[in-house]
């Protein structure tokens, strides 16, 4: 009968499986070999040092997996050696065990102290070296695995966080470059993740009068910002054509019920002013109740319709709202962002924290934002979990009605403006607002902007891409590529770019039925060859910018080989 | 936070209390208390009496239920809400999709 001992695990004959490589330090040959013995039977492959400056060569030389240490050797020491085996280990873990005859408190506190990761008082039993050993790989290996970990992990969140921006950027492109009328209302976002899912886009109507809509998706980050793109596209090319509200909700339902999981919506503000500035009209769905500021007071224009996306078609009733609104009128619409927002009071929201007090000292006619920020940041606690978006919207502001300028002047005379943009100011085009608003060279011309921002970005673009950047736009083809085409594009532009783009425009008045406007785009490139670009077909996933130019102009012809290019819009 | 859910075979109805904030952590929980059960077998109420907070993702998530319940027809009533919880239900128009009581 066997008796019971933990520790009398006979030996195997077999060889044990292989454990890596042991580096044995001790001065003492026989304890060396000794040591040595039981590792190789234990699956180690064993390496000798003698002396702490032999240790150090051997530890560089056979990257060993684990070390035993003896203390007192002439030279170097085990102390010594240690640290500086510690310091060359770098990220790797890399234990150390010392065997030593010292057995005083202080000698084995300055073991760990040098970096030592157990120790063992000589003499030892065998027994209870190989179970410190097992001990000691379990950690080590927990280390390896968690350093494989961290190296994945961060790879990837390298990877994501480079495919947010870009995607940032493709979306910003997309969506927020078509905004036309920015100057006239006011908004502010504050995104949770690297961008929102909230939205707001605008877009003037052909009678002068302008669109505004304000979204919010469910959830945020990439996955909510991915919806932003088609709801842009139908926004703005129906409302340029002067489709009604109702049809154009009830095409981006379609659109997102078509697109969307059923778990993802929607809400949404469509607000459509018109021209003179005297009628609203809103659609709220789903989003918080917005406030209208008249003579009368605060009006409070309420959710009364499902989010978009969830059923189709959208039940009869849902209609848009009329109001009878004065141009001194002020509306403030927001998203739940902002009124979720964890505020520093007993840990309320905001909405019951201070939101409503805002509103009380809001006083008719006067902008009511800038209270609004400063109260939310006064209270807020920490980083917003949600989307925020606020906006304000003075409904007849200067500029929309009426103009400084006498009618007749503006029909009957003409302007020529042109800017040259070079080097690092190629990646950005202001918009037409920006550049001829403050001159009042828009004036007489609201109903047309929109048309004419869509022309000059898509000419502009052309001329940086393919002129100055020279990209070519087969490279769209495939998904993959698109990506590719935009990553490019920012490469080529981050190193200095050289060359120069410009950009004139030629108001003639009276030339087409009421007036046209010419539209001439020069850059430094080397030109293309505009045949292939006529041969672009419908179904290809690039070369669309040129065909919405062709649509909307009366005329577009290129010439210095491809180099320039002159369009014609009349009206 | 927990999700509970009772089963009442005599009414082929499916009780389903979400506790404290229903949120997107509760994603899981939620599904895993009705996708066993066959689409569009029985009723389902959804009992936030207890629930403190709802936010658009849970709003999401009563959406894939009555798909899974059998979607536009579906019988799945949403009872006991509190204030917090009925304001952002109202905000959203669900009692077009949910009988709220």
């Amino acid at each position: 009968m066997r008796t019971f001992n933990n520790q009398a695990q006979p030996d195997t004959a077999l060889p044990a499986a292989p454990r890596g490589k042991a580096l044995v330090v001790d001065d003492e040959p026989t304890n060396c070999r000794l040591l040595t013995q039981m590792l190789l039977r234990e699956g180690f492959h064993a390496v000798e040092a003698h002396n702490g400056e032999e240790a150090i060569a051997k530890f560089e030389a056979e990257h060993p997996d684990i070390i035993f240490m003896d203390v007192m050797m002439p030279g170097m020491d085990g102390f010594e050696a240690t640290r500086n085996i510690k310091s060359r280990s770098g990220g790797e873990f890399v234990p150390v065990i010392f065997l030593t005859a010292l057995r005083d408190e202080k000698s084995l506190i300055q073991c760990t102290e040098a970096g030592g990761d157990d120790f063992l008082s000589k003499p030892f039993s065998f027994g209870i070296l190989k179970a410190r050993i097992r001990a000691m790989e379990r950690v080590r290996d927990l280390q390896r695995a968690i350093a494989a970990k961290n190296e994945t992990l961060s790879t990837l969140i390298e990877k994501d966080q480079e495919e947010q921006k870009l995607a940032e950027r493709l979306l910003s492109r997309a969506v927020n470059t078509r905004n036309a009328a920015t100057g006239r209302y006011r908004y502010v976002q504050r995104p949770a993740a690297t961008f929102s899912g909230d939205l707001v886009l605008s877009q003037y109507l052909p009678d002068g009068g302008l669109r505004i809509l304000i979204a919010d998706f469910t959830g945020h980050g990439l996955a909510a910002a991915i919806g932003a793109m088609p709801v842009s596209d139908i926004f703005h090319t129906m409302t340029l054509k002067g489709v009604d509200d109702d049809r154009v909700l009830s095409e981006i339902n379609r659109k997102l019920y078509q697109l969307l999981p059923a778990d993802r919506f929607m809400a949404a503000w469509l607000i459509s002013i018109s021209h003179t500035g005297t009628t609203l009209r809103w659609w709220n769905g789903g989003m918080p109740t917005g406030w209208m500021q008249s003579r009368h007071g605060l009006n409070q224009l309420e959710s009364h319709s499902l989010p978009l996306g969830i059923m189709h078609p959208l039940p009869e009733q849902e209609h848009t709202n009329y109001l009878q609104v004065e141009p001194t009128d002020r509306l403030l619409l927001m998203s739940d962002g902002l009124l979720e927002t964890n505020t520093k009071i007993d840990g309320k929201m905001f909405e019951d924290a201070g939101f409503h007090q805002v509103l009380d000292r809001w006083n008719y006619g006067e902008p009511v934002m800038e209270s609004l920020i400063q109260a939310l940041d006064e209270l807020r606690s920490g980083d917003p979990l949600d989307d925020i978006t606020i906006v304000e919207i003075p409904l007849g502001s200067s500029g929309y009605t009426g103009s400084k300028i006498p009618k007749n002047a503006v029909y009957q005379s003409g302007w020529h403006w042109s800017i040259e943009l070079a080097d690092a100011r190629l990646d950005a085009l202001p918009s037409l607002e920006d550049l001829l608003g403050p001159m009042g060279l828009l004036a007489g011309l609201h109903n047309h902007v929109g048309a004419l921002q869509t022309i000059i970005t898509e000419l502009y673009t052309n001329a940086l891409e393919h002129g100055v950047l020279q990209l070519e736009s087969n490279m769209k083809s495939t998904p993959d590529g698109f990506e590719l085409y935009y990553r490019e594009r920012e490469r080529r532009l981050a190193v200095p770019t050289l060359g120069w783009i410009r950009l004139s425009l030629n108001y003639l008045p009276g030339s087409g039925p009421d007036g046209s406007i010419r539209i001439s785009v020069r850059d430094s490139g080397q030109g293309f060859d505009e045949q292939q670009l006529a041969q672009t077909d419908a179904s290809q996933p690039w070369g669309r910018g040129m065909k919405l130019v062709r649509d909307l102009c009366e005329s577009v012809r290129y010439s210095r080989g491809g180099t320039e290019v002159e369009a014609i819009y009349a009206w | 936070m927990s999700i509970t859910r009772h089963i009442d075979e005599s009414k082929q109805q499916v009780i389903i209390k979400i506790d404290g904030r229903f949120d997107f952590a509760q994603h899981k929980a939620f599904r895993d208390a009705y996708r066993d059960i066959s689409p569009g077998s029985k009723t389902y109420v959804v009992d936030l009496s207890a629930t403190s907070y709802l936010d658009s993702s849970a709003l999401g998530m009563l959406l894939l239920l009555r798909e899974h319940a059998g979607g536009d027809a579906s019988p799945v009533r949403i009872q006991g809400c509190g204030e917090d919880v009925q304001r952002v239900l109202k905000i959203a128009n669900f009692e077009k999709l949910f009988r709220i009581e």
